[in-house]
């Protein structure tokens, strides 16, 4: 794992869901609508039960530009988490069906 | 459960009492869809009212502008920041030969420079360098500035109105229903301020109805939102509270106080304000959200948001610790820019960043759900199979937005009486 992404100590284990080390929005709300809901699942219940510790952690972190990488990198899988918790906890789908499509939209303010 | 006399949500009282004038009768469909109807809308509304145009944070510095789009009023219009702090606005086109003079969005300039032959115009508008000025007839420069629009200013939210002679001021254009929020934070809940912006293929109307009623909630958001905003009390997600202020509209939204957040929300709500719960509003201290008196002016403790629906398409909803904003500008009788925002104090950890996300996704899963039902009622409507709407009591505000463009239209001699 000499390879994955920086992480704050404590956190090295959460390099498994590199892949939704996202920045924006628009990156985090694309991968949310063709995941399945196999792999939302998997990503959501290994972020809950690790949630209370993150929190903790980036409660102690200042938003800033020059924020550390790793702290970065813990945020944006922190708000990929965010996006993909109502998939779970309220659509039990990963898009909205009967919905508008998501990647209609562009987002500003990241 | 309160007996229903006493039961504010499920009782027999009737906004409609108060506005006879509106009457309570099917309204028509036709302003939806019809070609005519929008022309009638775009000569005597939209060129004649005061359209929200951006925020002061927006464009901070001098010489900072934005470009707002309104094609509806056949226009584009610059809106720059002056050096004493005020704000200007011009038609977006150069008095020469009438190319637009901004392309882009937003920037900063010091002067702003025609790019055909370079015809220059400070940040007053006033026209100050013509290239090859001798080669001109009689060429007066100080006749020859940008075409000013009228512009103004109220808690940071900047109007413009493309009238040369509006019949209103700003202030009294937007009237009583501004002054009941003087006193809201809006500076300092702008320092975290995340936008949407989507072409939807529907009415402008259309788009503002679903956004002006909450009485949907139960059926379109069932699964978003099951019970944040319903109750055993209020089953139908009634209005605390309604009223027609001036041109606009107002109401006091109702929250589930019993509302159980999901596991995420929990911890997000542990870390700051995010938008899409009832339950985040703080009982036990008055916040200065709370304190300009047309925020919950009955006072009830169920309250949630406060809804200003700002004639003709400016939606500003204000609760603690947030707000967010839509706006819709006709693009066309059946395609519409849908712009909205939530916004929130800048976040200072990153454990509010994380917060304010899950907010942010609540907010726009929540219009998805409203989209697609705004586009297919629309594509529905050219069936000509409903000639009418049918509207109850808490859709006040659908018969209100019907019935103040017509009167606009009407007074601005679009139409006879």
């Amino acid at each position: 794992m000499t390879d994955s992404i920086a992480l704050p100590n404590g956190f090295e284990d959460l390099a498994e869901w590199e892949e939704w080390n996202l920045g924006t929005m628009e990156e985090r709300s694309y991968k949310r609508s063709i995941s399945s809901m196999e792999d939302l699942q998997s990503f959501y219940d290994a972020m809950l039960a690790r949630m209370d510790q993150i929190l903790s952690h980036l409660v102690t972190v200042p938003m800033s530009d020059d924020m550390k990488p790793e702290d970065r990198n813990l945020l944006n899988i922190s708000n990929s988490m965010a996006e993909v918790a109502p998939a779970i906890e309220q659509f039990f789908e990963p898009t909205i069906s009967f919905g508008f499509d998501t990647t209609r939209w562009e987002h500003g303010g990241e | 459960m309160a007996a229903i006399e006493d039961n504010p949500y499920i009782g027999n009282k009737r906004y409609h009492d108060l506005y006879p004038e509106m009457g309570t009768g099917e309204v028509s469909t036709e302003p939806y869809y019809s070609e005519e109807y929008f022309e009638l809308e775009r000569e005597y509304l939209f060129k004649k009212v005061w359209i929200n145009a951006c925020r002061l944070e927006q464009i901070p510095k001098a010489g900072d502008y934005m470009v707002k789009e309104l094609p509806v009023c056949d226009t584009s219009v610059i809106v720059v920041r002056r050096k004493d702090g005020g704000v200007n606005a011009f038609h977006n086109v150069c008095s020469h030969r009438g190319n637009k003079m901004a392309y882009e969005e937003t920037g900063n300039v010091r002067s702003f420079n025609c790019r055909f032959h370079g015809w220059t115009y400070d940040l007053e508008g006033d026209l100050v360098v013509v290239p090859d000025e001798e080669n001109y007839f009689d060429l007066d420069k100080s006749c020859l500035g940008l075409t000013p629009v009228s512009a103004g200013e109220w808690q940071g939210f900047v109007f413009i109105n493309v009238d040369p002679n509006p019949k209103e001021t700003l202030s009294e254009y937007l009237g009583d229903l501004a002054k009941g929020l003087d006193g809201y934070p809006f500076e300092e809940t702008s320092g975290q301020v995340f936008t949407f912006e989507t072409v939807v293929d529907a009415n402008w109307k259309l788009v503002k109805d679903a956004f002006q009623e909450v009485c949907h909630t139960p059926y379109q958001h069932n699964r978003s939102l099951p019970d944040a905003y319903i109750s055993e009390a209020n089953p139908y997600t009634r209005f605390i509270d309604m009223a027609v202020v001036g041109h606009h509209a107002r109401a006091s939204l109702f929250g589930n106080m019993e509302h159980q957040p999901s596991p995420l929300a929990m911890h997000a709500y542990s870390h700051g304000a995010t938008i899409a719960s009832a339950s985040m509003v703080d009982g036990d201290e008055v916040s200065a959200a709370l304190a300009p008196p047309g925020v919950n002016p009955t006072g009830s403790s169920d309250w949630s948001f406060e809804l200003q629906v700002f004639f003709p398409s400016f939606f500003l909803a204000v609760t603690q610790g947030s707000y967010f904003t839509h706006q819709f500008i006709p693009l066309s009788v059946d395609k519409t820019h849908w712009f909205s925002t939530t916004c929130f104090p800048k976040s200072t950890t990153a454990a509010e960043r994380f917060s304010q996300e899950y907010g942010r996704v609540m907010f726009r899963d929540i219009m998805n759900e409203d989209g697609r039902q705004i586009e297919e009622t629309q594509a529905m409507l050219k069936s000509g199979a409903k000639k009418t709407f049918v509207l109850k009591d808490e859709e006040l505000f659908v018969r209100q937005g019907l019935w103040q463009a017509h009167k606009m239209i009407v007074d601005n001699g679009g139409l006879p009486e």
